[in-house]
């Protein structure tokens, strides 16, 4: 068992070695190298089964313990997959505005970054999700701030104020639920609080940690920092957020409502109605954001505020099929909109109004990407259409009419963005000049679209996957 | 950055004041264990010791009594030092730092050597950690130059 600390500990120990080691070739391929060797402990991990790990044989409550169950196999395995979807994208050459020393250092970031994610996702204790919190938000900052131009920085610096604020909220709330409990241990914290002497603590700490969680999955209206933190940062890093930084803290925020507060609790205290109402302005909002956007990668990151809404439009459900639903898109959200970062790319220009005349320069790219907007949209045959639908019905199922007008509108806007997108791509343009991509992207680009086609024509495994997941949830 | 002052008795002071800031950094790293300390602090006191050696006798002389580029070194060494006795617990078959690891027959004895290896890791790393950020900021205008020089 204790093997479950492997998917965090790999890249925690590959981030020092690159550093000491250096060279930007041998720091990507050492990065390259342990996230795989990363996900084959995740692969390994669903062979095991449901299990615990006590930290230096410090048995819980007293000690740190990961726990691993089919709640965050699956998210486990996105981060992994996301990580070297990002590295892909990320060849050294492709960082050329980097001085030396800095891409070895970008490298370990990265490494340190996606340990970070995978900490948040398999660890038992509430103490101890903060600490891997701080440890993926630094890294994303100063990979934000990678970013090509002056304005990667401002963009950087306001992740880094509205993340730290998030941060702080979660530790003042576990502070709180650890004053009201006594415990760190979520499932201890869980079995402490009915009869916690204190109730008030637990709900002002219950509102801390979950307002901290929702400001780092970007909720609506605490994403403020979405836009900038995914546009102007590199690719790689714009992969790897959308595919899993966000993810990473609604999986934490579910974690928390469901495994240490309970249905019950969440209730009493109308934390679904909130979360409805703030997952119906995400899906407004966001969707007429990215409609209103003149960049290729402002306009997905705004649509990204949008189909966060759509997850935890499931979350608030607070029903087996809202969560198999929100697990669902989480996953293949990430495919597809991973798959349209790295579409965007090592494009000559984020500029919409640069778009016509793509399927002639890079026809390869231009199919991809009308492929992957499509499955944005949800298109039946695609993965988008099997997790719009299921989210659908699991709305329905509850009774949330509000959550199903919105979500009907919310698509049609998004109608408006993807044509944004796909028809100047096919438009004629006298610039016919080639552009040039490496095979790593082209790679990439296939992966993503192949897994966006697949799984909308066979969702089966990844809807039981997820299946498990909500009933190891609720 | 030019020393900021002549004054004989700051220069005197400071090169009799020095050795003891180094020498209590090591008690509390050492001495962790017992009583209060540990890896932080004493890589804050540490660190402090240079920081006061930069500000009177300038940052050329601290850069060259410890130069940057060895800091970068250290900075991994010590999350390498913390990790890799995770790592040594691992591979001999008990939990992640679980530091019976290292001595199996003595546990009481494999704990206080297992704390005083991984606050040493932790030690290296906040003082080359804090000390780079003193003299990134110290030295602004040349940061650049200096992050570059000292990895490459």
């Amino acid at each position: 068992m204790n093997s479950l600390v492997l998917p965090a500990l790999i890249p925690l120990l590959t981030a020092p070695l690159i550093v000491l080691i250096g060279g930007r070739h041998r720091a990507w391929l050492m990065a390259f190298i342990s996230l795989g060797a990363a996900l084959l402990s995740v692969v390994h991990l669903f062979s095991l089964g449901d299990s615990q790990n006590a930290l230096g044989g410090w048995a819980a409550p007293v000690g740190i313990t990961y726990v691993i169950d089919a709640a965050n196999r699956p998210i486990l395995l996105l981060i992994m997959l996301a990580g070297l979807l990002g590295l892909l994208c990320a060849p050294p050459e492709r960082l050329a505005w980097l001085e030396s020393p800095r891409p070895a250092i970008f490298y370990a970031l990265y490494c340190l970054c996606v340990s970070g994610l995978a900490g948040i996702a398999s660890t038992g204790d509430a103490f101890n999700v903060f600490v891997f919190l701080e440890i993926s938000s630094l890294a994303t900052y100063a990979l934000v701030a990678a970013g090509p131009g002056r304005k990667a920085l401002r963009a950087a610096f306001q992740y880094l104020v509205l993340g730290t604020l998030g941060g702080s909220f979660v530790l003042l709330g576990v502070g709180m639920l650890y004053m009201a409990t006594g415990s760190l241990n979520m499932a201890d914290i869980a079995a402490l609080i009915p009869a916690s002497p204190l109730p008030n603590a637990v709900l002002v700490g219950g509102a801390f940690v979950l307002l901290g969680f929702m400001l780092k999955s970007a909720l609506f209206p605490l994403h403020q920092w979405l836009p900038g933190a995914y546009s102007r940062s590199p690719n790689a890093v714009a992969v790897l957020l959308a595919g899993s930084g966000t993810k990473v803290s609604l999986y934490a925020l579910s974690r928390i409502m469901f495994g240490v507060f309970g249905v019950s609790w969440l209730v009493a205290h109308q934390v679904d109605k909130i979360l409805l109402i703030l997952a119906c302005a995400a899906m407004l909002f966001g969707s007429l954001g990215a409609i209103q956007q003149t960049r290729l990668k402002a306009l997905l990151a705004w649509s990204s505020i949008a189909q966060i809404g759509y997850i935890v439009l499931g979350i608030s459900t607070l029903s087996e099929a809202g969560l198999r639903a929100a697990w669902v898109f989480m996953l293949f959200h990430a495919v597809i909109k991973g798959g349209l970062f790295v579409c965007a790319s090592g494009l000559p220009s984020d500029r919409l109004e640069n778009l016509p005349g793509l399927a002639q320069r890079d026809p390869l790219r231009a199919a991809c990407m009308t492929l992957l907007a499509l499955a944005l949209l949800g298109v039946p045959l695609t993965a988008g259409f099997v997790s719009k639908w299921l989210m659908l019905q699991a709305a329905w199922d509850s009774g949330a009419l509000l959550g199903v007008i919105v979500f009907a509108v919310s698509s049609l806007l998004a109608v408006a963005y993807v044509a944004r997108i796909v028809l100047p791509i096919w438009q004629h343009s006298d610039n016919t000049q080639p552009i040039i991509t490496p095979p790593t992207i082209r790679l990439a680009m296939l992966l993503t679209t192949a897994a966006a086609l697949i799984f909308g024509v066979w969702p089966g495994p990844v809807i039981e996957l997820c299946q498990r997941a909500a009933e190891a949830l609720l | 950055m030019t020393p900021k002052s002549n004054s004989a008795v700051l220069r005197v002071v400071t090169k009799q004041i020095i050795p003891m800031i180094l020498l209590f950094g090591l008690y509390v790293q050492f001495h962790g264990e017992y009583g209060p300390g540990g890896g932080f602090q004493a890589g804050v006191i540490f660190a402090a010791g240079f920081v006061l050696y930069a500000l009177v006798f300038g940052l050329d002389n601290a850069s060259r009594a410890m130069p940057a580029r060895a800091l970068f070194k250290l900075a991994p060494l010590g999350v390498l030092l913390f990790a890799g006795v995770g790592v040594y617990s691992l591979l001999r078959g008990y939990a992640f730092l679980d530091y019976t690891a290292i001595d199996p027959h003595d546990p009481v004895h494999a704990q206080h050597l297992g704390i005083l290896i991984i606050e040493l890791g932790v030690g290296l790393t906040v003082f080359s950690v804090l000390l780079l950020i003193f003299y990134a900021f110290a030295g602004r205008r040349r940061a650049d130059s200096l992050t570059h020089k000292d990895m490459g």
